[in-house]
């Protein structure tokens, strides 16, 4: 594969762009399904927020070769699709709540491969999971309530493999004997390669 | 009042709000970024030279003076190196995986329609539709 950072920089350049464009629409769409947007005050206020995210002090940041749009995009759609999930669940559709439970682990997975800190999505399935746990105890076990809980385990599963996957790939790159000495964070109890190189290089 | 309509126009159409505010922010962005003196804190840039296969730009001035280059600074620098070869040094790998993997593909993608499409472009030195 040769060489051609020039080509590189450029489709980095229109990814971000769009990425930062996406990000804005989708937080739109978010502070909508929250606070809702019925009222003029409500519009506006959900348009507040999406402008307020097209001047993000981030700057240059959106604009350029990194992945801080895009993963925007992804943390956001994430967020939208698990809430929108929610909003099924009390409405009693579960196939629709499951199904949102997966997708936006799967999106939220895909935004911590791109930046690790898209792990903290997976909070929401930790809080939603001991709630649903609270309910199996309180409540009685039924269906609904296992599979529920199910989901949520899944889901949240999702979440850490983004984690986890490019860390092993890394692994499997430095720490598979070869014929270069193996670095020393390989023997840690857990080898990561992002917790070495944040403590060594930065 | 004016205002009012206004203010009711903005809200109604969000979606055509918000794609001219951020066109305009956007382009209020590149010309501070196209307009900034100097060689810039960060020169990392410049050890991308070796690679640069334009002989106009191999020297440290020209490859400042150009606009696109600006943005290819700070963690900007890392991802497209680790885009553009894989990752070789442990420090890179601080840098998202994801992203990387996604602006490679996308670069094997448009390298590809550039030959389907445009074959005789880079060797009559025409400008392809991905040239700044």
């Amino acid at each position: 594969m040769s060489s051609e950072p020039r080509q590189v920089a450029i489709v980095g350049i229109w990814v971000s762009h769009i990425g930062h464009y996406l990000s804005v629409l989708i937080l739109y769409a978010l502070t909508a399904l929250i606070f809702g947007a019925e009222s003029s005050l409500q519009r506006a206020f959900c348009l507040l927020s999406a402008l307020l995210h097209i001047i993000s002090p981030a700057g240059a940041f959106l604009s350029a070769p990194v992945g801080e749009s895009i993963f925007s995009f992804l943390n956001f759609t994430g967020y939208y699709l698990y809430l929108s999930g929610l909003h099924d669940h009390s409405t009693g559709r579960a196939l629709w709540r499951d199904c949102k439970l997966i997708l936006s682990g799967i999106v939220f997975a895909l935004a911590t491969v791109v930046r690790s800190n898209g792990i903290l999505g997976g909070m929401l399935f930790a809080f939603d999971a001991v709630l649903a746990l609270q309910d199996l105890f309180f409540q009685g076990v039924s269906l609904n309530r296992v599979r529920h809980l199910g989901f949520i385990g899944v889901g949240g599963s999702i979440v850490a493999l983004g984690m986890i996957g490019p860390q092993y790939i890394a692994y499997q790159e430095f720490c598979v004997p070869s014929s270069s000495p193996i670095p020393q964070w390989c023997r840690n109890t857990i080898p990561s390669i992002y917790g070495w190189v944040q403590s060594h290089y930065w | 009042m004016a205002s009012q309509t206004v203010y009711s126009r903005l809200t109604l159409h969000p979606s055509l709000t918000l794609t001219i505010a951020f066109i305009a922010w956007k382009l209020l962005l590149l010309l501070v970024v196209v307009s900034s003196p100097g060689p810039g804190y960060d020169t990392s840039t410049t050890l991308l030279l070796p690679s640069l296969s334009d002989p106009h730009e191999q020297s440290i001035r020209e490859i400042l003076r150009v606009p696109l280059w600006r943005f290819v600074r700070w963690d900007a620098f890392y991802f497209v190196t680790t885009a553009d070869r894989g990752y070789l040094y442990e420090q890179e790998w601080a840098f998202g995986y994801g992203y990387s993997a996604l602006i490679s593909c996308l670069k094997s993608c448009t390298l590809i329609c550039d030959e389907f499409f445009l074959p005789s472009t880079r060797t009559l030195g025409k400008p392809s539709w991905t040239d700044f």
